[in-house]
């Protein structure tokens, strides 16, 4: 152990004092990350990775790793842990239908409401937890992540988990919901386990022999293949015979997810930093084949089975604001809990690895180490490059499609998305970004929400290669990037938000104008949900790049017609983005004279009869070269984005690389040098030239090197990254150089740096 | 019958089995549980309504019968149009002709030298039969064959890059030409650089080949250097080199050209345990990328082409049977 970590706190205190004195701590003026340059590389496997970072070949391996490089990495004193709970979830799914396909007309035994307690009965989740999932695991009692846990309903969880692992108590809720022992010798009967039956159950409503439970587990996952085992295990040594079928996803997915021909299923989702994925996979509304509910089902008269869980789960994504959603999500999952719909298991906890040469890597919660801030903020101490190795290339590079994990790893770097409070420091809180800030309300009588948006002023697109800056990121940019990208069909983001492409709308309410300055604009929503304010967003790139190097993805239109208006325009394609609309020779002005309304142009002011000539970009194929294509090669010109690197060279594919420079011109200041903990935003005072009525005027703020940064330090204090990881290990905490140990020089940096501000709005 | 008639005859065969072959990738793709819509439902997420359901169904051809599916399916094949990949959005032949030409370097090499170096130590092996170098050759062969490929990789990979760091661990460029302005600008450079990384992964794979063709040829060269005729050849006093080189390997090499046949096809399939071991971007590491993602349109066209040139092979194979050994007739 470290001789200084053991110092007494007085000593400690003196330490601190007089470092931050003697110590010189350069004030980092410049904009941009710590370190110049970073190369991705792309690998086959974390194993490969994790080789990379064992032979100072990389300095963090791009994923979290698995269990035989955790048990290396441990005696590998040059290999700092990072742990992290991620936003996933498990749960055994059941089919609360009231029949499944197999058994036509027969009530399912899963629709019993007591049977499905009994199975929660069964399932040992420390078990689960500490054999199957070896520790890398969180336990969750409700639909939730684990990092997530303020949306949960404390009353049913934890030690008020009604359903904590009891064999004889699963075999009195069978009893009780009418599934009695037969006359049928039981194969499976065990006298060492408790509850027990010497022969098979009946179903009640036959008043035969249950029929087998249809099982599946799923065999490409170890974790789900053991907890499947146990569950159906127990349940045939309590009398009830069980169809297991052990498949990967591609022989479960038809008959589960297509047919709803199942009783349990050992699932699991990956989710997003809030949890309004519990409107999609309990409520009726997504209750429909190959949707993303396959629980809930229908009662014997075909009616949904939950209809109060149901008003509680729309409400979570339908709320007006974020404390509503909280409490009808908190609501929602005590009912859920009661009627046991599914067993939720655990969130998967994960290690990743770095070089202890690495400096400033920060875990952000529900997240780990890869993150903007670690980006920002991680270097060596030689000035060399930081080596990122990634266990798969991108496939595509391409915002409209690039879904996958590996692009995003690399686009990630270079092109904003969204820009509001799109990965704060704190999943679970909102801070600002490049929307410097918002304001939510509704309209329409409080019937549907409307948002303000305020951009920053001080974001700029940078050339590939060059470096070079380019515009501003406005909100033209900004609004341009968003219609767009929901305009295609297939481009991943209207993909994954389809359902809600039609909520997404920019009206006039008042006549007055939406677009009150180059960098503030009122999105008008047709619907009432709080979360609509993270819709409206998408990669940001140059107008000049979509409008220009979108290839066969639109067509530039002029079409002119004469009618009456106020109406709207009967124009023959989608609109991509409106270039210019004149009456005669006069030009209008978008959302004074004319709005866009989903994908319609409507005419506002009263122009009888006279020619009206539209020139817009009409929505076309989807295809062609764009930010970060293939084409790198030959198109070098089109990967262009506003983040925190820019692209200098690329070569796909395994074995291939990226190799980025950090971009001078990113709005965010180099984190001062050996501070800044959490990246906390801090609000200052409202910015009053930029308020536009009595209640919306967006305010100023910055990040902070202030007390939560030592509080941090102070938690962490003389814990370890290397070896085993100490319990409060935190890799944020840990600044200065000498890395793998938060001790008196982290803390001392941050007194260096006591009460300084960076990256605060212009 | 004649050469040509029966070069005709074996083309409508080879014709007819590539229909069979086209039709059979044809029918496993379509027989596959979920797969095509299931990976846009995943990476959809939580998100897929009916809606979007029908009209991913449209956008893949789903909402056509089977029978129309097959006819376009055959003629996209017939004109080479494999699609675009599920995952990238770029065209089949082009992520194949990205990964081909690493394909090609990396297996070429190894095998060409496995199969040379094989050939001959079998020719060695099986004239010094029962010696103590013959023993220890079919102990080698064995051993190096038997072992799991990945393993060879594996011990290459903490030998030589984690042990000793002359190599790197994986790749197919230099991690150097990463850095800016680290790119060679000659092609001397260039295929030092790639030469230098396909090193371990060469020798991998030529451990692992080498005994598989050092035994063949035993066993080959064993069956005819006790037959008459190379009796004869010894006693019209050719010497040893040219008794075993030209009357015992001619006659021993009709199951090698066989095997040879069949190694192109391997060739362009590319090694998938070891280049993902060695994270070289291949042919092998595109197919196990194919699979682990279920991008289908690359899957079915890798399988289609390796058969494609299994079948070509094997008819240049036969036409080789004749050269090399007079007594074949074609018919």
């Amino acid at each position: 152990m470290n001789k200084i970590a053991k110092l007494s706190p007085l000593t400690l205190a003196l330490i601190i004092i007089s470092t931050s004195v003697i110590l010189p701590f350069p004030v980092a003026a410049d904009q941009g990350p710590e370190t110049d340059d970073l190369v991705i590389y792309f690998r086959a496997s974390v194993a490969a990775c994790y080789t990379m970072l064992t032979t100072g070949t990389a300095d963090i391996c791009g994923y979290e790793i698995g269990g035989l490089q955790y048990i290396a990495a441990i005696t590998n004193p040059n290999i700092v842990l990072a742990p992290v709970v991620d936003f996933g979830m498990y749960e055994v799914d059941i089919n609360n239908n009231y029949t499944i396909p197999t058994y036509p007309g027969d009530r399912s035994p899963t629709s019993y409401k007591q049977f499905r307690q009994a199975m929660a009965f069964l399932v040992d989740k420390a078990t689960v937890i500490s054999d199957y999932c070896a520790g890398f695991a969180a336990q969750i009692d409700q639909p939730i992540p684990s990092p997530s846990s303020g949306w949960m309903n404390a009353n049913s969880t934890g030690a008020n988990y009604p359903y904590i692992y009891n064999p004889v108590a699963a075999a009195a809720k069978l009893t009780a919901a009418g599934f009695v022992e037969g006359t049928t010798p039981n194969p499976d009967y065990d006298p060492a386990f408790p509850g027990s039956t010497q022969y098979l159950r009946i179903d009640p409503g036959t008043g035969n022999d249950m029929n087998p439970l249809v099982c599946y587990c799923r065999s490409d996952d170890l974790r789900r293949l053991y907890t499947g085992r146990m569950l159906y295990q127990g349940l045939r040594k309590l009398g009830v015979p069980c169809a297991v079928t052990e498949c990967p996803s591609s022989v479960s997915y038809d008959p589960v997810m297509g047919d709803f021909n199942y009783h349990f299923y050992t699932g699991g989702w990956s989710l997003g930093r809030f949890p309004t994925h519990v409107y999609n996979l309990y409520h009726d509304d997504w209750y429909f084949s190959y949707g993303p509910n396959y629980v809930s089902g229908y009662n014997s008269t075909g009616d949904p089975n939950y209809p109060e869980l149901n008003t509680y789960l729309k409400a979570v994504y339908y709320a007006a604001t974020f404390g509503e959603a909280m409490t009808s999500c908190q609501d929602a999952m005590w009912l859920f809990t009661d009627e046991c719909m599914t067993i939720p298991l655990w969130s998967s906890l994960a290690f990743w690895a770095y070089s202890k040469e690495v400096m400033g890597v920060t875990n952000m919660i529900g997240a780990g180490p890869e993150n903007g801030y670690t980006f920002m903020k991680a270097y060596k101490e030689d000035g060399s490059a930081l080596r990122y190795a990634i266990k798969a290339a991108p496939t595509a590079m391409n915002v409209l499609y690039s879904s996958w994990y590996y692009d995003r790893q690399v686009e990630d770097r270079l092109t904003l998305y969204g820009g509001m409070s799109s990965a704060p420091y704190a999943r679970a809180r909102d801070q600002a970004d490049i929307v410097q800030d918002w304001y939510v309300e509704t309209w329409d009588g409080g019937n549907k929400s409307k948002v303000t948006y305020w951009l920053r002023k001080d974001a700029y697109f940078v050339e590939p290669v060059t470096g070079n800056q380019r515009e501003h990121l406005n909100m033209t940019a900004w609004l341009m990037s968003a219609f767009i990208q929901y305009a295609l069909d297939d481009c991943w983001l209207a993909s994954a938000y389809y359902p809600y492409i039609d909520h997404f709308i920019l009206i006039d309410e008042d006549g007055d104008g939406d677009v009150f300055d180059d960098y503030c604009v009122e999105v008008y929503y047709n619907d009432l949900s709080y979360w609509f304010t993270y819709l409206c967003g998408g990669a940001m790139l140059p107008p000049r790049i979509w409008l220009e190097q979108s290839g066969p993805l639109t067509s530039y239109e002029t079409e002119e017609y004469t009618m009456d208006f106020p109406d709207t325009v009967p124009l023959t394609g989608e609109i991509a983005w409106i270039d210019e609309v004149t009456y005669n020779v006069t030009p209008l002005t978008m959302f004074t004279d004319y709005n866009w309304i989903e994908g319609e142009l409507v005419i506002s002011g009263t122009y009888t009869g006279h020619n009206v000539t539209v020139k817009y970009w009409k929505v076309g194929t989807a295809g062609g070269y764009w930010p970060g294509g293939y084409d790198f090669a030959t198109y070098p010109e089109i990967i262009e984005g506003a983040g925190m690197y820019y692209l200098t060279a690329y070569t796909a594919g395994i074995g291939g690389s990226a190799t980025l420079k950090r971009n001078p011109y990113y709005w965010m200041e180099t984190p001062l040098e050996h501070s800044e903990v959490d990246f906390y935003w801090v609000w200052g005072p409202t910015d009053e030239s930029r308020r536009i009525d009595v209640d919306r005027c967006p305010r100023t703020g910055w990040f902070y090197v202030d007390m939560a940064d030592m509080n941090y330090v102070k938690m962490a204090y003389n814990t370890q990254g290397t070896g085993i990881p100490d319990l409060f290990w935190f890799p944020g905490a840990d600044l200065a150089p000498a890395g793998g140990l938060v001790d008196v020089y982290d803390a001392a940096s941050i007194v260096g740096h006591w009460k300084e501000k960076f990256s605060e709005t212009p | 019958m004649g050469l040509k008639s029966y070069i005709a005859k074996r083309i409508v065969y080879m014709l007819i089995l590539i229909y069979l072959v086209a039709t059979f990738n044809f029918i496993i793709f379509n027989m596959m549980p979920g797969t095509t819509l299931q990976k846009y439902v995943a990476n959809v997420g939580s998100k897929m309504t009916p809606e979007r359901l029908e009209e991913l169904k449209r956008h893949f051809g789903f909402d056509k019968p089977l029978h129309e599916r097959y006819i376009l399916y055959i003629n996209n094949l017939i004109t080479w149009n494999f699609g675009t990949s599920f995952e990238s959005t770029q065209s089949v032949q082009k992520e194949i002709m990205t990964a081909l030409p690493n394909t090609l370097m990396l297996m070429g090499i190894s095998e060409i030298m496995a199969m040379i170096m094989g050939i001959l130590l079998g020719v060695v092996a099986a004239y010094r039969r029962g010696s103590k170098l013959d023993t220890g050759l079919v102990t080698v062969s064995l051993s190096t064959y038997s072992i799991p490929i990945f393993w060879i990789g594996w011990l290459m990979i903490a030998i030589f890059a984690v042990q000793l760091g002359w190599f790197e661990a994986g790749g197919f460029e230099p991690q150097s030409w990463a850095v800016p302005g680290g790119r060679p600008i000659t092609i001397l450079g260039w295929m030092l650089g790639r030469l230098y990384m396909m090193t371990l992964p060469a020798i991998t794979l030529f451990i692992f080949l080498f005994g598989g063709w050092v035994l063949l040829t035993r066993a080959c060269v064993l069956e005819t250097i006790t037959e008459d005729y190379v009796t004869t050849a010894r006693a019209k006093g050719l010497r040893e080199r040219t008794v075993l080189l030209k009357h015992v390997l001619k006659n021993a090499s009709l199951p090698l050209i066989t095997s040879v046949a069949l190694t192109i096809g391997f060739l362009i399939g590319g090694a998938m345990i070891t280049e993902t071991v060695f994270s070289y971007g291949g042919m092998g590491l595109l197919t196990y990328a194919a699979i682990f993602r279920t991008d289908i349109p690359i899957m079915a066209a890798i399988f289609y082409v390796t058969a494609l040139l299994v079948i070509v092979a094997n008819f240049a194979a036969d036409l080789l049977y004749g050269v090399i050994d007079p007594r074949i007739k074609y018919g």
